[in-house]
């Protein structure tokens, strides 16, 4: 079944923390398609994507703060274009929520 | 416990089952108090939703949308005010809610262990396809020749048919030995829900299993939804080849592809909105 959920699964229930990145809107010009979802686990890995290049970047870093203090936020992402290259923000936005997921269900209600 | 734990436990049930899952996240909120962003609740066809997003209003609203979620497969954001209508984000109150669906993984089920097999497992994994390899031949069906296969299994190819759940997301492809086998199979298959159902073939061997099943009382329409000979015409020649193939014919139905070149052939500079 879902691969998303069994890599959860199976990181958390080694009691690892595990962080979604999951793209919740985009404006201009993106390939990114909504729904378009990325994990992070503790020893750096990850499953899936929200884009590539840039955006991935933004995310992996956002990400590592979300492994850290386990609390969910939602970040925009300014796309490069593609074209034109870096400098230039005119590729558009990505809107990206991120989830912290642990296992066990011990800790408290944010 | 909170919600993440919880749809952990929910999301294990769900992995037994393949049953879809609607996860429901608050994005962002404005003149609402304490509302952190985060998962809050998640949305089953057998359980409707469980948790809640803010109040007894938001959460039947975001019920019914689940609903409608679950039936198009595509997640989707809404915004509402704190009676439930809809919203813009220029109001002064308001909570956008992200409405994610988990669907299963879409399943390949290749029946037949031979030499087109095997490339096709590969390929088909690396696409993201959980991949399930069925022949009765023991020493053909095995982990060592199927290393990148989710499950293989060795036992004859229409009892294994008659167990099996075939759902609408399992792509099946027939790529057996002998046309009696890929006969048995489809016999099995073309009542089965099943998105795509590809046939290994030549032109004369697939017309030889219609007209067998055409005796038997199956009509020609029901050989419509079948893909056969198999692949998407790429001429390919080696077994790799064909693999890659049969994976872009799956891609093509998948996606509601046209299987066409995106190659920009007559492009001339100024005429199409280049700089």
């Amino acid at each position: 079944m879902e691969k998303y959920f069994q890599q959860i699964v199976a990181h958390t229930e080694r009691g690892e923390r595990v962080a979604s990145a999951v793209v919740v809107s985009s404006r201009g010009s993106t390939p990114q398609d909504v729904g378009a979802r990325m994990l992070f686990f503790a020893d750096g890995t990850t499953w899936g994507t929200v884009g590539g290049g840039c955006v991935e970047a933004d995310v992996r870093a956002e990400a590592r703060r979300v492994l850290a203090d386990g609390k969910g936020r939602a970040i925009s992402v300014e796309l490069v274009d593609d074209v034109r290259g870096e400098g230039d923000v005119c590729g558009g936005t990505l809107e990206v929520l991120l989830e912290s997921w642990d296992g066990g269900g011990t800790r408290a209600v944010g | 416990m909170n919600p993440t734990a919880a749809v952990l436990v929910a999301a294990r049930e769900a992995l037994h089952t393949r049953t879809p899952v609607v996860l429901i996240h608050l994005v962002s909120a404005r003149g609402v108090d304490g509302e952190e962003p985060g998962l809050r609740a998640w949305y089953t066809d057998a359980e409707g939703l469980t948790g809640s997003v803010h109040n007894s209003k938001v959460d039947a609203v975001v019920a019914r949308e689940a609903a409608s979620v679950l039936v198009s497969g595509h997640p989707q954001m809404i915004t509402l005010g704190t009676d439930g209508t809809e919203a813009t984000r220029r109001d002064s109150e308001y909570v956008r809610v992200f409405l994610d669906v988990v669907v299963a993984t879409p399943r390949l089920l290749i029946v037949g262990a031979g030499h087109i097999a095997q490339p096709l497992a590969n390929i088909s994994s690396v696409l993201g396809f959980e991949t399930v390899v069925v022949d009765e031949r023991a020493d053909f069906a095995n982990r060592h020749r199927f290393p990148a296969a989710d499950e293989v299994f060795a036992c004859p190819i229409e009892a294994f048919l008659e167990d099996y759940a075939i759902d609408d997301r399992t792509f099946v492809v027939l790529v057996t030995r002998a046309h009696r086998f890929d006969e048995a199979a489809l016999r099995l298959l073309l009542g089965s829900p099943a998105p795509y159902i590809g046939m290994i073939g030549s032109r004369r061997r697939v017309h030889v299993v219609y007209k067998t099943l055409l005796g038997e009382g199956f009509r020609t329409d029901q050989f419509e939804r079948v893909f056969a000979p198999i692949g998407l015409d790429i001429g390919a020649k080696t077994p790799a080849e064909i693999a890659l193939a049969i994976s872009a014919e799956l891609i093509n139905v998948r996606r509601h592809g046209r299987g066409s070149h995106l190659s920009i052939g007559d492009f001339r500079l100024g005429q199409h909105g280049g700089s």
